[in-house]
C-alpha cells in the first residue's frame, strides 16, 4: 500500500513507524508537491505542522473533486495518528484504510456527481462516524456541520438536506445538540428583538406610570394628572387623593409618542438580519440542531444508489400521510356537496431529475418558491418517490391556473441556468359536476394516472 | 292620643305668644348657653381668623423637602396593611419617605410580618432608584404602641415623624401637607385630619364620618387656630425627631398620645416661641364600627379612658403651673364640660323635663331642643363645607342624614353617661400599655 506522509519537517521516528506498516512511504515537504505528483496514493497523514486552515482548505478540494472524495487522510501531532478528532494508534492506521477501501469497492459503480451523494458516500465508507454541528457564532444559526462545509461549497443552507436525509431515515438524530430560534423566512438566527406601539408600530413608545379615576374611568399617563404636585383628572377635574378609592394604578405603562395611544404590553417585533425580513414572536420557527448518524436503511440506500430529494419539498409545507390526506380531501368533498361555492383543486407534480445536476439545489429553489404559493389552509402529500401531490382549497380553476402559471414560470428560469431539471405536471379543479359521484381517492388516482 | 298632639301643637304655635316665654331659655337651654354657645362662636371667631389669614396675609412658598420617617406599628392586620404601605409609597412629596412598618408580635402575627417583606422586597426590586425605601421590622414581643414608636423614633432616618395606623390609607398629599406646617422651625407637633373610610357601609359609619367632620376637624381646626389644641392623636401624629428626642420619646400607659401633648405643652411653657399645630389637609382615612354595638362599645372604652385620665391619672398635673391658664381652661371647658358633663346633665334634663311637666309639654321641649341642635349642626356643618372639607363634592351628600344627627348625638352622650358611671362604679378601666388607644374621639 502506497503512504504519503506530508510534513515540514520530517520526524525520522515517525516516517519509521509508518513503514512499519505500509510498503511505500513517500514524503512530501508540503501540499503543493504532493498535489503535483502524479502517484496514487491509498492513504496521506498530514502533519499539523502544515497548519490546520491550508491541511483544511486542501482537505475542502479533496472532498469536492470527482475523484479523491473518499480518500483516506489522517493526521499526524506529535507522533500521534488523529482520524478527526480521534486519536488512532498507527497499527490500526492500515485496518482502518482497508476497510475504507473495500467499502469504497461495495458503491463504486454509482457514479455520485452531487455533494449530497458524495457525503453520503463518505459516510459509507466511515461506519460510526456521526455528523456533529459546531458553534460559531459568525454563522447564520450560530451552528454548522464542518464535515459537511467540506463537501458542500454552495451558499444555501443545507440545514434542509440533513432534515429531509433524517425524514426518510438515511440519517437518524442521534442527539439534540440545541434548540434556537430563527426567521420563519431564512431561518437565519441573527435576529434583533425591539418592541414597538401595538396600535401603529412606532418605536418611539415610552414607559410611564398609570393613573385610572374612579369617578368618570379615565385611564391615563400620571402625568396628565399631575398638577402643582396633586392629581387631578383631566377628563372630570375631580381631585384623586387617596389610592383605592378616589383612583388605582391600571396595569397600562406604555404610551406611543407618535400616535398617542396606551398600551398594556408593547408589541415585539423582530427582524432577521440576514432577509431583512420583521416577524412576531408567534411566526418564528424554532430550529432543533442534531447529531445526525447513517442508518441501516440509508446505507442500503447508498449501496443501491436510490436516494432521492423531494423529501426537501414536504418538509417546509403542511405535509400529511397519504392516507390523511385522501381523508381531508373526502370531507372537503362533502362540505362542497353541501355549499357548492367551496371549490378545491388538486395539483400533482412529478420530478423527473438527472443524475449529473446537483437536484438539491433546485429542489431546494422549488421549494422556496412553493412555500410563497401555499397558504396555511394548503395541504401536501406523496404519491410516490418523485411524486407530490397538494390540496389547494377555496381554490377555483382561475386561482389553480395562477398557481400553475407560476410553476411553469420557476421551470422556463431554471432550466435557463441549471442543468436538466423538469417537473410534469397534472392537475384538477373541482366544479358542482365533477365530484357529484367521486370519491377523493379516485380523484387522485385520476391525477396520478396523468402523470 | 289627639289631645297629646294638640297640645304640642298649642305649645309650639299658641303659647309663646301669651304665657311665660321666658321659661324657655330656663328650662331649655342652660346647657347651651354656658357650654355650646361660646364653643361655637369660638369657632367662628378662629375661621374669620383663618380666612383673614389666608386671603390676606401672603405666605411665601415652601422650598421644604426634608426626609420624612413614617411609623406604622400593626398587629393583625394581615392583607390589610399593604393598603397603608401602599398610600404611602404613593405619596405625591418630592423628598424622601422612609416607612417603618413595627410588626408587633410577628411571631404571632406572622400574617401580616411576611405580607409586608414581600411587598417591601417586591417593590424595591422594581424601583431600585426610589426616594420611599420601605423598612419592615418584626418585634418579636408585644410591646404595644408605645415600644414601637420609640423604636421606630431611635432607628428612622428622617427629620419629621409621621405616626400612622396599620390599618388605615393615607391621601397622597398627606406627607406634602403634614411637613409644610414644620417649614416653620418653631412648629414641633401636629395634628391631623382623620376621616372614616367606609362611610358608605351603613347608617352608623355615615353618622361617624359626620361626626368627624364636625365635631373633630371642625373644632380641632378652630382650637388650634386659638393655640389650643387638646391632643396630637396616636392615630395620625406629626412631629418634629429632635424635639421628640430631646424629650425623650413616648411613655408607657393609657393614652400615650395625650401623655405626649401634656408634656409637649409643659414644654411649651417655658419655650413660648414653640408651637403645635393641626394641619387639617393632612388626611387619613380609618375604619369605624359599622354595627351600633360595636360603635356603643367602643365610645364606652374611649369614654371610660377619658374619665379615668383626667380623674385619676392627671389630678395633678393638670394645672395651670404646668400647662398655662389657656390650656387648662381649654381642657376643663372642652373635654371635661363638654364631653363628661353634659352627658350627665343631658340625661338629668330629660328626667327633670317629664316630672316637672306634662308629657306634652315635655315632649315639645325635646322637640324644640331638636330643632336648635339641627340648626347649629347644620350651621357647623356648612361652616366646615366652605372652610375645612377637602372633599366638597363627596361632604355635600352628607346634607342628607344632617337631620338625624341629633338623634345620633343624644345617644351617643347617654351612652356617655353610661360609661363614665361604669368607670366610676366599676373601676373597669386599667392602665396598661396594652390599652388599644388607637383612634380618639373626645381627646383628638
Ligand atoms: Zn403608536
Ligand atoms: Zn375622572
Ligand atoms: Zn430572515
Amino acid at each position: 500500500m502506497n503512504l504519503v506522509y506530508i510534513a515540514p519537517t520530517k520526524k525520522d521516528f515517525v516516517i519509521k513507524l509508518l513503514k512499519d506498516y505500509f510498503e511505500n512511504v513517500t514524503c512530501f515537504d508540503s501540499i503543493d508537491d504532493f498535489q503535483k505528483s502524479d502517484n496514487e496514493f491509498d492513504v496521506a497523514v498530514f502533519s499539523t505542522l502544515l497548519g490546520m486552515e491550508i491541511i483544511e482548505s486542501y482537505i475542502k478540494v479533496a472532498r469536492q473533486s470527482d475523484k479523491i472524495y473518499v480518500f483516506p487522510i489522517f493526521f499526524e501531532e506529535d507522533g500521534n495518528f488523529l482520524f478527526y478528532e480521534t486519536p488512532i494508534a498507527a497499527a490500526k492506521l492500515k485496518e482502518q484504510v482497508i476497510a475504507i477501501k473495500s467499502l469504497c469497492t461495495e458503491i463504486e459503480h454509482h457514479h455520485y456527481s452531487t455533494w449530497e451523494n458524495r457525503i453520503l458516500a463518505y459516510f459509507y465508507t466511515r461506519p460510526d462516524f456521526t455528523i456533529a454541528p459546531k458553534l460559531d457564532k459568525q454563522k447564520p444559526m450560530f451552528y454548522y456541520y464542518p464535515l459537511v462545509e467540506q463537501f458542500y461549497d454552495g451558499q444555501e443552507d443545507y440545514f434542509y438536506w440533513l432534515e429531509d436525509m433524517a425524514s426518510q431515515n438515511i440519517l437518524s438524530k442521534v442527539k439534540l445538540v440545541d434548540r434556537i430560534f430563527c426567521c420563519p423566512y431564512c431561518f437565519s438566527a441573527l435576529l434583533k428583538f425591539s418592541d414597538h406601539c401595538p396600535n401603529c408600530g412606532s418605536i418611539n413608545i415610552r414607559n410611564e406610570k398609570f393613573i385610572h379615576c374612579f369617578t368618570c374611568g379615565y385611564v391615563g399617563p400620571e402625568s396628565k394628572f399631575l398638577k402643582n404636585e396633586r392629581f387631578v383628572c383631566p377628563s372630570c377635574k375631580s381631585k384623586l387623593k387617596l389610592i383605592g378609592q378616589d383612583y388605582d394604578r391600571p396595569l397600562e405603562n406604555g404610551v406611543c409618542n407618535d400616535c398617542g395611544t396606551y398600551h398594556i404590553e408593547s408589541k415585539l417585533k423582530i427582524e432577521c438580519l440576514t432577509c431583512h425580513k420583521s416577524c412576531s414572536t408567534e411566526d418564528l420557527s424554532k430550529k432543533l440542531i442534531y447529531e445526525y448518524k447513517l442508518t441501516e436503511y440509508g446505507r442500503n440506500q447508498i449501496r443501491f444508489g436510490t436516494i432521492n430529494s423531494i423529501n426537501l419539498i414536504v418538509n417546509e409545507l403542511n405535509y400529511l400521510e397519504i392516507n390523511h390526506f385522501i381523508f381531508n380531501i373526502d370531507w372537503y368533498i362533502k362540505i362542497q356537496r353541501r355549499y357548492p361555492e367551496d371549490y378545491f383543486s388538486l395539483i400533482a407534480l412529478k420530478f423527473v431529475l438527472d443524475e449529473t445536476t446537483s437536484a438539491y439545489d433546485l429542489i431546494l429553489e422549488f421549494s422556496k418558491m412553493l412555500r410563497q404559493l401555499f397558504r396555511t389552509t394548503d395541504l401536501c402529500s406523496k404519491l410516490d418517490i418523485n411524486s407530490l401531490i397538494f390540496f389547494f382549497p377555496k381554490s377555483d380553476a382561475q386561482a389553480l391556473q395562477s398557481i400553475q402559471n407560476k410553476i411553469q414560470t420557476f421551470l422556463k428560469n431554471i432550466s435557463l441556468n441549471k442543468g436538466k431539471f423538469d417537473i410534469k405536471i397534472a392537475s384538477f379543479s373541482s366544479t358542482k359536476e365533477n365530484i357529484s359521484d367521486k370519491s377523493a381517492e379516485e380523484l387522485i388516482a385520476a391525477i396520478a394516472g396523468q402523470l | 292620643m289627639n289631645r297629646y298632639w294638640n297640645e304640642i301643637l298649642y305649645y309650639l304655635t299658641m303659647y309663646w305668644n301669651y304665657e311665660e316665654y321666658w321659661k324657655l331659655y330656663v328650662f331649655v337651654f342652660p346647657i347651651v348657653i354656658f357650654l355650646e354657645i361660646p364653643l361655637y362662636l369660638l369657632i367662628i371667631t378662629s375661621y374669620i381668623k383663618k380666612f383673614w389669614n389666608d386671603v390676606f396675609l401672603w405666605s411665601a412658598p415652601v422650598n421644604y423637602f426634608p426626609t420624612v420617617s413614617c411609623i406604622i406599628t400593626c398587629y393583625n392586620e394581615g392583607k390589610a396593611i399593604l393598603d397603608t404601605i401602599r398610600s404611602l409609597v404613593e405619596q405625591l412629596y418630592k423628598g424622601n419617605i422612609e416607612i417603618l412598618v413595627m410588626v408587633d408580635g410577628s411571631d404571632i402575627n406572622k400574617s401580616t410580618y411576611l405580607a409586608a417583606l414581600n411587598y417591601a422586597n417586591k417593590y424595591h426590586a422594581e424601583n431600585k432608584y426610589s426616594s420611599r425605601y420601605i423598612r419592615v421590622i418584626p418585634k418579636k414581643l408585644r410591646g404595644g404602641r408605645v415600644s414601637s414608636n420609640n423604636l421606630g423614633l431611635s432607628i428612622s432616618k428622617g427629620e419629621i415623624i409621621i405616626i400612622v395606623d396599620g390599618d388605615c390609607s393615607l391621601d397622597n398629599d398627606l406627607v406634602a401637607s403634614a411637613v409644610r406646617g414644620f417649614a416653620n422651625p418653631n412648629v414641633v407637633g401636629s395634628s391631623g385630619n382623620i376621616r372614616i373610610r367606609n362611610w358608605n357601609a351603613s347608617l352608623v359609619t355615615k353618622f361617624q364620618a359626620l361626626e368627624y367632620m364636625i365635631g373633630l376637624q371642625l373644632s380641632k381646626t378652630g382650637l388650634a387656630e386659638l393655640g389650643m389644641l387638646n391632643n396630637i392623636s396616636g392615630a395620625h401624629g406629626i412631629f418634629r425627631k429632635s424635639f421628640i428626642q430631646a424629650i425623650g420619646g413616648w411613655k408607657n400607659g393609657t393614652a400615650e398620645d395625650l401623655d405626649m401633648t401634656t408634656r409637649i405643652k409643659a414644654y411649651l411653657k417655658s419655650y413660648p416661641n414653640l408651637k403645635i399645630i393641626h394641619t387639617y389637609e393632612s388626611t387619613m382615612h380609618t375604619d369605624g364600627p359599622e354595627s351600633w354595638s360595636k360603635l356603643l362599645k367602643q365610645r364606652q372604652r374611649w369614654d371610660g379612658d377619658l374619665s379615668f385620665l383626667y380623674f385619676k391619672r392627671y389630678r395633678k398635673i393638670l394645672r395651670p403651673k404646668n400647662i398655662g391658664w389657656k390650656n387648662l381652661f381649654a381642657i376643663v371647658w372642652y373635654d371635661f364640660m363638654f364631653c363628661l358633663c353634659v352627658p350627665f346633665l343631658t340625661i338629668i334634663y330629660t328626667i327633670w323635663l317629664f316630672f316637672k311637666f306634662s308629657p306634652s309639654f315635655a315632649s315639645t321641649m325635646l322637640i324644640l331642643t331638636y330643632i336648635y341642635y339641627l340648626f347649629s349642626t347644620t350651621a357647623l356643618f356648612f361652616l366646615y363645607l366652605a372652610f375645612v372639607s377637602e372633599r366638597k363634592k363627596n361632604d355635600i351628600k352628607f346634607l342628607l342624614y344632617l337631620p338625624l344627627m341629633p338623634i345620633y348625638q343624644y345617644i351617643m352622650r347617654i351612652n356617655t353617661a353610661y360609661a363614665t358611671i361604669l368607670e366610676f362604679v366599676l373601676s373597669t378601666h386599667k392602665d396598661t400599655s396594652m390599652a388599644p388607644w388607637w383612634v380618639i374621639r373626645k381627646t383628638n
